[in-house]
């Protein structure tokens, strides 16, 4: 764990709001691009956010953090999204029904990119725990493998494959979504 | 298999600037051995790239900061009801102080926000009125500004604003901003649209730099991706006319322009003055007013009556008559003298900036089509003459000719020297 790790936690459980809003500021911004990624609306992943850090504020005082904060909030993220899906996905239903009801659909995104954001927002959430939060470190923090292997005391080479292993399941997912893009390299040489 | 991985991983720390140099140069000449290896790698950034944030989505991180202090607040509330009740005594001093201070200060005062969430009527500091969905929330300052109303709305509301001259009210809804000229009317903004329908008066809503005006009974639909305002017309009966209209020809900012027997124009005219022609001028550019076309179109209608006439067979009258025509940019080739002119001494500016030529009076003749450039008779480098037909030249077979030489133009326009 980083000294600012500890700072921070020692600040939490010492109900400091100062140092609070420091910790907001500083994960804001990457915690919001990851939950963006994962569900693509942007009033959602500002509330999925925001229940991370006051769920991190309530939970204070038996907070358990043994490795890293940035790990912890980043797992948050995860179960929070998950927690607003299953909530949205009831929405959607009651959106879509009405839709039907009123004939007055709204104007559809086209099929392929909405698409393909959601199954890159699935594909992100299906990943293994530790897989995943490896990802995120890397893609929200531009943390570099040696750092990543760091924070969450583990090797480099165990970052590296975790990191390999997740390009290996995007593309997999991603497969179909590929000729797409070979046809407009095509088309622009 | 073994291997797969390892070039995988080799690859990704590539993209990721985690290879030495030796690395590097092992990764580029592979990458650059076969034009299979190109494309595998090509496909693996893209993928990678995919798994990206959307570049430059802004987020309301001081809002999002208010919402989290704020329930961090009620959390807190709740211990000091339990723990520190003989603090109340204290508190309520604080809070008359406070009470009295902001009254003295109510002129600079910097607003402190108010959230309701509460499903059903709200009233506001100014006395306008705010009825609120479920899961629908609403900030306000506690007291508002002299000079302008400001509120910020997540969800559905109606809202009936009373009229104060010189304090305009405005809501924000995500990046939509609507501003209200006293009256009622109703917002949605769900995930990826925000509806705006006038019950009463006139309101104005913003969306990046587009603005439109809405009239009573009438509905906007903004969608974030969109950098523009997708306009669903509120099928009125009035507003029929105007959806038959523009699903008969498909493009209506001209037919208006090319109505000639005053009969029919005047019929033409009046529904589509009362209903859509201050709106069209609110969608200039073109991909906006096929966004239009498309809300209208999808929102249907049936076929309507005037004087006895449906729309379509007056239209197809007019069509056969060659009253109206169908063509979807502005006809050039019937530009008034007083635009050919401002054109062409357009381009010649544009010479002289190029260093073409020096000055104003040094060109003796030009001709730009869509296949060459010549100025002075000589042909001028293909770069300048494609950027000035990308400005110039509206479609295929057309030319701008200047100069004393006669020319006979097809399609286009001639200018002499005198007539400049």
């Amino acid at each position: 764990m980083t000294g600012q790790d500890k700072d921070y936690l020692t600040g939490l459980r010492q109900s400091n709001e100062e140092i609070f809003e420091q910790l907001f500021n500083d994960f804001y911004d990457p915690l919001y691009a990851c939950a963006l990624t994962m569900v693509r609306d942007r009033t959602m992943a500002e509330e999925v956010v925001q229940s991370v850090f006051v769920q991190l504020w309530e939970s204070r005082k038996k907070i358990d953090i043994r490795h890293s904060l940035r790990a912890y909030l980043y797992r948050s993220v995860y179960h929070a999204v998950i927690a607003a899906g299953t909530k949205a996905n009831r929405q959607a239903k009651y959106i879509l029904h009405l839709s039907r009801v009123s004939e007055n659909s709204p104007a559809a995104t086209p099929v392929e990119t909405k698409e393909l954001e959601m199954i890159i927002g699935r594909t992100l959430m299906e990943l293994p725990e530790s897989c995943r939060t490896i990802f995120q470190l890397s893609r929200y923090e531009q943390m570099k493998y040696r750092d990543i292997a760091d924070h969450l005391q583990i090797s480099v080479k165990t970052v590296e494959a975790q990191m390999t292993k997740a390009l290996k399941i995007l593309r997999e997912r991603l497969a179909d979504f590929l000729p797409l893009l070979l046809i407009l390299i095509q088309y622009h040489t | 298999m073994e291997d797969e991985i390892k070039k995988d991983s080799l690859l990704l720390s590539y993209l990721l600037g985690e290879t030495d140099e030796a690395q590097c140069m092992e990764v580029e000449a592979w990458i650059n051995a076969t034009a299979e290896n190109k494309k595998y790698f090509e496909d693996l950034s893209w993928v990678w790239q995919q798994a990206a944030l959307p570049a430059g989505v802004p987020s309301n991180k001081a809002e999002v900061w208010q919402q989290v202090r704020s329930k961090i607040m009620q959390s807190h509330k709740t211990v000091r009801m339990r723990f520190f009740w003989s603090a109340a005594a204290v508190i309520f001093t604080v809070v008359c102080v406070t009470g009295i201070i902001m009254k003295l200060s109510r002129h600079q005062q910097r607003a402190e926000m108010v959230e309701a969430d509460l499903p059903g009527t709200s009233f506001l500091p100014d006395g306008s009125v705010v009825t609120l969905n479920n899961n629908s929330t609403i900030f306000y300052p506690a007291v508002f500004r002299e000079n302008e109303r400001k509120v910020r709305l997540r969800g559905e509301g109606f809202f009936n604003i009373k009229h104060i001259k010189g304090r305009p009210f405005v809501i924000e809804v995500g990046d939509v901003q609507v501003k209200v000229l006293g009256t009622s009317f109703f917002i949605r903004s769900a995930a990826r649209q925000t509806d705006i329908t006038v019950k009463t008066g006139q309101v104005l809503v913003f969306h990046k730099r587009d603005s439109v005006l809405l009239d009573e009974g009438e509905t906007v639909s903004v969608h974030p991706d969109d950098t523009l305002l997708l306009a669903k017309l509120v099928l009125e009966a009035k507003s029929k006319q105007l959806t038959e209209l523009l699903r008969r020809s498909g493009k209506l900012a001209l037919i208006e322009e090319r109505m000639k027997t005053t009969d029919d124009r005047k019929i033409l005219k009046d529904s589509l003055d009362k209903t859509l022609t201050s709106k069209i001028k609110l969608f200039p550019n073109t991909s906006q007013f096929r966004n239009l076309l498309n809300a209208v179109k999808k929102a249907g209608g049936d076929s309507i009556m005037i004087n006895g006439l449906t729309l379509d067979s007056i239209v197809r009258k007019m069509m056969m008559n060659g009253e109206i025509e169908y063509q979807s940019a502005v006809d050039t080739s019937k530009l008034e003298t007083r635009q050919q002119k401002d054109i062409v001494k357009n381009i010649i500016r544009d010479l002289v900036a190029k260093g073409v030529v020096s000055g104003f009076n040094e060109i003796v003749m030009f001709s730009l089509t869509d296949s060459e450039l010549i100025v002075n008779n000589s042909i001028q480098k293909t770069a300048l003459f494609e950027k000035l037909k990308l400005k110039y030249i509206p479609r295929h077979d057309y030319g701008i000719y200047y100069g004393n030489a006669e020319i006979k133009t097809t399609e286009g326009f001639h200018l002499t020297h005198t007539n400049l």
